[in-house]
């Protein structure tokens, strides 16, 4: 691979916020990664450690394609809960009705209480988080079977 | 709820109104009017009765008015507003117009209200608000694309609160991440928002702004955490109706804004209010507590604090400042 090509994919992860790239062309392949030990030219400057998004554990093995009907993902990264306030039962408990615009839950991001509604009528098969537990993108929240 | 409403219009002035006088305006006797006083010290408002002379509050207080409030707003903004609405008392503002979502459009309607009595803050916790003793107000807003990309609206709400108080000569007014408004580690404000949407749907959103504006010293006692209001803050604080509107104004021209050029529009105005950057803090997740320091947010809004060595970014959680160790910060 042409030593330009490699020093420009660099110099664009150094302005990007991506810590990893790995290309392949034909039968070579490279990968430059900011997390590695590589020394900065110029000791002047502290190395700013790698920016690492808290992660919470998705089970993906929650997800399988037997036929659990409709899934309900997470629209977004925050804080699950099952019920209005602390105090409050649960919005939804596994085998309730739920009519397509019901609530089902809140996803606490930056102070916002996203009220989450469903898309889909049905019985709700499983409820997949616990109470308080982090979601990330997508993670599933709910399996919806038909009525 | 009407007679109350009258009562405390007399009373707002703090001067002596006789127990046979009320009685005769309003039409009800004296031991009604007694009871309707009872009710409102209740509320939190400082009645007291002196025998021959009658009752009064212990120092005037200004009660919203729409027009006054209307006078505050820039032109701009009330030609975006559809309604604005007063409440002398609610559950909460934000209740009162989530409630509303079921068979009306909210877009753009306003709720004040003079009194609060379950007034609500972040997962069942209260926000107090004594009659007349703060802004309690409820901004209903529609947005065309779905709830994830609002994930920043939250800062940018606190952005245009601390803008609306600057123009009405409160300054010095920070906000601590994501959107608590804090006049010197004390709080001033706070901004709960609540959406509601399908999952890959357009979003409606509540905004709700809770604002002290001079709370009784007994509130202040009970609260849990270090309070401020504009009244203890300056000696001569702005009008309550003028900080309301201008907070609206304010608000709305941020949603309008937000709704085209999203958080970026607002980025670096939170930077510049960042109460916490630099200091040592607690971040309470739901399940454990993490110590560090507070390094800013990210573009997206996002709390980053250097934890153990390592930059970490968060989206969730309750920050709490230790303002002790501030002298220690690196240059």
């Amino acid at each position: 691979m042409d030593i330009r090509k490699v020093k420009k994919l660099i110099e664009m992860l150094e302005q990007s916020g991506v810590s990893e790239i790995e290309i392949h062309e034909g039968e070579e392949s490279v990968r430059i990664s900011r997390q590695s030990s590589i020394a900065p030219p110029v000791q002047t400057v502290v190395q700013i450690p790698a920016v690492a998004t808290e992660q919470a554990a998705t089970d993906t093995g929650q997800v399988n394609s037997e036929s659990e009907g409709h899934v309900i993902k997470a629209p977004m990264v925050g804080i699950f809960y099952a019920g209005p306030s602390p105090d409050k039962p649960a919005f939804v408990e596994r085998g309730q009705n739920v009519m397509k615009g019901d609530v089902l839950c809140i996803i606490e991001a930056m102070k916002i209480m996203n009220q989450i509604e469903t898309d889909f009528s049905g019985v709700i098969g499983k409820v997949m988080v616990e109470n308080g537990e982090p979601v990330e993108y997508g993670q599933p929240l709910f399996s919806i079977r038909e009525a | 709820m009407k007679r109350k409403k009258v009562l405390l219009h007399y009373l707002a002035d703090g001067k002596f109104y006789s127990g046979q006088f009320l009685a005769d305006t309003l039409g009800i006797s004296r031991t009604a009017i007694w009871k309707q006083v009872h009710t409102l010290k209740k509320y939190g408002l400082d009645i007291y009765s002196v025998r021959g002379k009658g009752y009064r509050l212990s120092k005037p207080i200004e009660l919203l008015d729409r027009s006054s409030i209307e006078s505050a707003c820039s032109s701009e903004a009330l030609g975006l507003i559809n309604d604005i609405e007063i409440m002398f008392e609610t559950e909460s503002t934000n209740q009162q117009l989530l409630d509303k979502l079921s068979t009306h459009g909210i877009h753009a309607r306003l709720i004040l209200a003079e009194f609060q009595t379950a007034g609500r803050g972040r997962r069942g916790s209260r926000w107090i608000s004594p009659a007349g003793a703060g802004i309690c107000l409820s901004i209903g807003w529609c947005f065309d694309y779905t709830s994830d990309s609002l994930t920043a609206l939250s800062l940018a709400v606190g952005v245009a609160v601390v803008s609306a108080l600057k123009q009405t000569g409160v300054a010095g007014v920070c906000l601590k991440w994501p959107n608590d408004i804090i006049y010197q580690n004390r709080k001033l404000g706070g901004i709960l928002i609540e959406s509601r949407g399908e999952v890959a749907g357009p979003s409606t959103v509540v905004i709700g702004i809770g604002l002290n504006v001079d709370l009784p010293e007994q509130v202040i006692d009970c609260i849990g955490q270090p309070v401020t209001d504009l009244a203890r803050l300056m000696e001569h604080p702005p009008s309550r109706n003028d900080v309301a509107g201008t907070i609206i104004s304010e608000t709305i021209d941020m949603l309008n804004v937000f709704a085209t050029h999203g958080f970026a529009a607002f980025l670096q105005q939170w930077r510049e209010l960042d109460y916490g950057r630099g200091k040592q803090a607690t971040l309470m997740l739901s399940d454990k507590m993490l110590q560090g320091r507070v390094q800013g947010i990210n573009d997206n809004g996002m709390l980053v604090m250097l934890i153990e060595g390592q930059l970490k970014e968060f989206s969730s959680g309750e920050l709490s400042l230790r303002i002790a160790s501030t002298a220690s910060i690196q240059p």
